[in-house]
């Protein structure tokens, strides 16, 4: 193993220990109820609320997969997200997050399923949305232990081979969530949202500049590949379709959904909502470029091996020490959604599975304790699922956001309409 | 909130919701869509990027004018 690779493995290393340290922190201010493990007592503020939504939001999607899908079809990825995603996602936070969580907070709801319950008093339909929600969660978490893993092969040159890559992104997740709950991950996702924007922000000046500017980049992207540029091998209704799935996918993601109730006032949520478009148009609009400049520098890269890219161009472009921390930065996007995705299934399989049977033995510790041990099981099933290595992080997460949009005329028609059934909500879940 | 109020923020939330369709719509620049691009501003950003730049923009104004003149008002 070369000496630069020792270094960027240390810096990394130090990151993640860090973050880990951040998390275990927090378990300090904790109590030991539901509503505080899984809510953080529903006291967060601005700043806070928008980096645990958002950062739970962005995934290994933005550093990883974005680069990796605009290898393949070009500049178009940003407009792909940001320009249906990055503003209708925040007005839907108004449409429901708003009035979600003030019904939420009068009567103590977390899940989805929690609201369809209070509202019609029908169990068919909790499990079948916490059914459908976590049948669409297990693979997506797969996609921060994918990344994970691919992140270290690609900044290391394969001296930390995938397994152990994903492998030691999955037990620092594994022990500041169990320990912290919802606090441990919203504080490490703050500190995780300011390095991955920041860090996203450096890597595309850094790549930009050592590629000789984005003009002289942008000029060979024209000359050799002129389809990354034009979108010819992008198909128009995927573009147009997506955009809305995406937009419509996201308020439903559990872990969103859970978050945007984390809030000590709407007034937090209204704040987040209008932070969000610049957040998303910075960090999709710098991973673009980059991933379609990497095109020039490494041409060869077919299917899901492109999701490197990122990892690769820094370190070919970017100085020993410098690879290291930006490396951080691609930890902390797909760390800030795979520790929310875990805790979510925890809450979900607590709160709408065994609810009633844990309400009667009246033991909030018990049900506490059976919340880690569902984390670390679901955390194992995502890591042995990551080593089969299936199809590219893109493609997992346009399956999944497809399952998530279904949900979403159920949870409207539960807000708004006075005539919303129970059957209605299930006969529309099945049918989307 | 009186009534008038009532009415007044359901007129503007109707309107926020069609420009948003409206944008949704035109986001997809399927005039463009395939044709040889050639960088306009700074050798690097073409006239279709910044035409998607308008579209974000467009939305970002929408969400403004959303969480300033409806949820602000209505908390």
């Amino acid at each position: 193993m070369s000496g630069d690779v020792t270094t960027i493995i240390v810096i990394m290393m130090g990151y993640l220990l860090i973050v880990l340290a951040l998390g275990i922190y927090s378990f300090r201010f904790s109590k030991p109820t539901m509503e505080d493990y899984h809510m953080a007592g529903r006291e967060f503020n601005t700043f806070i609320l928008f980096c645990a939504v958002f950062g739970t939001n962005i995934s290994a999607v933005a550093l990883i997969g974005g680069p990796g899908k605009a290898y393949h079809i070009g500049w178009a990825v940003w407009p792909y997200f940001v320009t249906s995603w990055a503003w209708l996602t925040p007005i839907l936070f108004y449409v429901i997050g708003d009035r979600a969580w003030k019904v939420s907070y009068k009567f103590h709801l977390i899940t989805q399923s929690d609201l369809f319950l209070k509202r019609f008093n029908s169990r068919a339909l909790a499990w079948l949305t916490s059914g459908v929600l976590m049948f669409y969660t297990v693979p997506y978490i797969m996609v921060g232990v994918i990344g994970g893993g691919k992140t270290f092969v690609g900044l290391t040159h394969g001296a930390v081979p995938y397994w152990m890559g994903a492998l030691i992104v999955t037990v620092i997740v594994c022990l500041y969530i169990t320990l912290g709950g919802m606090r441990g991950t919203a504080w490490t996702n703050a500190l995780q949202t300011v390095v991955f924007l920041i860090g996203g922000l450096l890597m595309f000046v850094i790549i930009a500049y050592a590629m000789g500017g984005p003009a002289k980049a942008t000029a060979q992207v024209v000359e050799k590949f002129p389809h990354l540029m034009d979108r010819s091998k992008f198909p128009m209704a995927l573009f147009f379709s997506y955009g809305i799935i995406v937009s419509l996918s996201v308020p439903m993601f559990p872990q969103v959904y859970i978050r945007l109730l984390t809030g000590n006032k709407p007034q937090k949520l209204r704040k987040m909502a209008m932070i969000y478009p610049f957040a998303a148009i910075l960090i999709f609009f710098a991973v673009a470029y980059i991933g379609m400049w990497g095109h020039i520098t490494f041409p060869d890269l077919q299917g899901a091996a492109s999701d490197k890219i990122l990892p690769m161009l820094l370190s070919k472009y970017a100085p020993v020490w410098i690879t290291g921390i930006l490396g951080a930065a691609i930890f902390a996007a797909l760390m800030s959604s795979l520790d929310a995705q875990l805790l979510t299934l925890g809450t979900m399989l607590i709160k709408d599975f065994l609810g009633s049977r844990v309400k009667k033995a009246d033991k909030e510790n018990n049900d506490i304790m059976l919340s880690r041990i569902f984390i670390i099981v679901f955390a194992v099933i995502a890591f042995v699922s990551a080593l089969m290595n299936p199809m590219g992080i893109i493609k997992i997460i346009e399956w999944s956001f497809a399952g998530y949009a279904s949900i979403i005329i159920p949870v409207i028609g539960t807000l708004y309409w006075k005539r919303c059934t129970a059957p209605g909500c299930i006969a529309a879940i099945i049918v989307s | 909130m009186t009534q008038e109020n009532v009415r007044s923020f359901r007129a503007t939330l109707t309107i926020i919701y069609i420009l948003s369709v409206v944008l949704m719509v035109i986001r997809v620049d399927w005039w463009w869509w395939g044709t040889k691009i050639h960088p306009l501003i700074g050798g690097w950003l073409s006239v279709p990027m910044l035409y998607q730049v308008g579209i974000w923009l467009a939305g970002t104004g929408l969400v403004f004018w959303l969480c300033i003149g409806v949820w602000g008002k209505q908390d």
